[in-house]
């Protein structure tokens, strides 16, 4: 065990997701999920008799039952539905301790065992991606009062919560509003989630409206992303061009002949080269928008 | 009004979710009169010792007079550009910010914690500010979890990376916090109130 410290990674393109959606019992979770591109559910909850437009289910009643699926098996589908993602990792945890006593106590986890739910639970998704498979993990929705408030969050029992919100790249919440459903991925003060769509709150349509709607959402999430690593890939060639020429700036006179190329960077160059004259002690006049050197007395402080 | 920084504007924000909680400590951390607990300081030596590491593998690192034994198994990639400062100004009031890795649209925190709660990270604005005052896309948790295991002593056994992405009202929703910690400030802080 041990850290290991590299460079900056390159951005890649996203060619498949994880997406978590929350919410109360009978928002239509499973229903939604089964509007995905070519799903296949995995019913760890046994509920999916409930949703209308069923689609290719396969019952689990032991972690046992998907820890060895394989490419062929999931050859004729591209998204993966783990219904639910809390009852999964329950499902997890048992075998965990079935194979391992000393990892649990009282039927929970010890702190090693958390270890290797992590690492099981991460490396599972991995190889549904490695597939090329999107995954949807479904979670129901806990709601919490704080004063007057009400705040809504993953009911997911204890640590394993963790590993939802980090595996999942989009997390949205399905409510009923004024009888009409609602997809949000935006986090609010009540509620979480993760919007690299940034899509507004979106209304969900029945299935026999619109059975690709899932499908559409998690392609528009793809194309977004994409979009922000071409963008993430311009402003790290910016900012290593840029950070190569700061480091030659020594007066205000070097830093002021740079000022009006600098204006037309992405902000991440426009904070190192202000950070740059900063630490060189320059101070910047507001109105003039120009550097000064610092005072002898200060310069020598 | 004087500058804040994004971790006080957040003990704002908590102090004002949290019914219970007391005004005076508050007001003491937004002065800046709060010493720093054992936790921070150590959290601090470990910021530190990453923020001048340099390429390679290694089971310890060391800072301040503090040694992290690293028992986890942690692949950390990070850019040349760490503990950046920026600042934004709100209107009423100028947010500063000190993030330990700026990459192009992404920014990392590093986070030391003796337990990992990801819904802590993901409820507060640090990540929203940060997003905001430095225009990025992309904000990334490596959280160490850590314990003590004998004084200035630390064993990091476990680590976590949690991401979170800009949302369309993020700009709107650091500005109403800033807006809001300007008007407390004003009232209960009336001497900070003035230009530094």
């Amino acid at each position: 065990m041990s850290l290991k410290i590299t460079k900056a990674d390159d951005p890649i393109r996203v060619e498949r997701l994880n997406v978590c959606l929350y919410g109360s019992p009978g928002a239509g979770k499973t229903s939604l999920a089964f509007t995905a591109d070519t799903p296949l559910l995995l019913d760890f909850d046994m509920g999916s008799h409930r949703a209308a437009n069923r689609k290719d289910t396969v019952r689990v009643g032991a972690w046992g039952d998907v820890v060895n699926i394989g490419e062929q098996d999931l050859a004729d589908y591209k998204t993966v539905v783990v219904d639910t993602a809390g009852r999964a990792l329950d499902l997890l945890t048992a075998d965990i301790i079935r194979r391992n006593p000393k990892l649990g106590r009282g039927g929970a986890l010890t702190l090693q065992g958390y270890g290797a739910l992590k690492a099981e639970f991460t490396a599972w998704l991995k190889l549904l991606n490695g597939f090329g498979k999107d995954v949807i993990l479904i979670a129901h929705m806990d709601e919490q009062r704080n004063g007057d408030d009400i705040i809504e969050r993953l009911d997911v029992q204890g640590g394993s919560k963790g590993e939802i919100y980090k595996a999942a790249d989009a997390m949205g919440r399905l409510a009923i509003r004024n009888g009409a459903r609602t997809l949000n991925f935006n986090p609010t003060d009540a509620a979480f989630g993760k919007n690299p769509g940034r899509l507004d709150a979106l209304e969900v349509p029945t299935p026999e409206k619109d059975p690709a709607f899932l499908a559409d959402v998690i392609q528009s999430i793809k194309d977004r992303l994409n979009e922000l690593t071409e963008t993430q890939r311009e402003a790290q060639a910016a900012m290593e061009k840029w950070r190569v020429t700061i480091a030659d700036l020594q007066c205000a006179e070097d830093f002021n002949g740079l000022i009006g190329k600098v204006k037309d960077e992405p902000k991440a160059v426009q904070v190192l080269f202000a950070h740059a004259a900063t630490e060189r002690g320059l101070i910047f006049d507001k109105k003039a928008t120009v550097y000064a050197d610092p005072e002898p007395e200060q310069a020598a402080a | 009004m004087r500058r804040f920084s994004v971790s006080k504007a957040e003990a704002f924000r908590q102090w004002r979710e949290n019914e219970d909680a007391e005004l005076e400590p508050l007001l003491a951390t937004l002065r800046g009169e709060m010493q720093p607990t054992e936790p921070m300081l150590a959290g601090t030596a470990l910021h530190k010792a990453l923020e001048t590491a340099c390429e390679g593998e290694r089971d310890t690192l060391s800072a301040d007079g503090y040694e992290f034994v690293i028992t986890a198994d942690i692949n950390l990639a990070l850019p040349k550009c760490r503990e950046i400062f920026a600042t934004k100004d709100y209107g009423p009031i100028v947010i500063s910010s000190r993030v330990d890795v700026l990459d192009g649209k992404c920014v990392e925190d590093h986070k030391t914690t003796s337990r990992f709660d990801p819904e802590r990270f993901l409820a507060g604005f640090q990540w929203r500010f940060y997003l905001d005052i430095f225009e990025a896309d992309l904000f990334r948790w490596n959280v160490f979890e850590m314990r003590e295991l004998k004084p200035k002593v630390y064993e990091v056994f476990n680590f976590h990376r949690l991401e979170q992405y800009r949302y369309p009202a993020l700009a709107m929703d650091c500005r109403d916090l800033a807006t809001d910690l300007a008007e407390f400030v004003r009232e209960y802080l009336p001497e900070y109130a003035e230009a530094a």
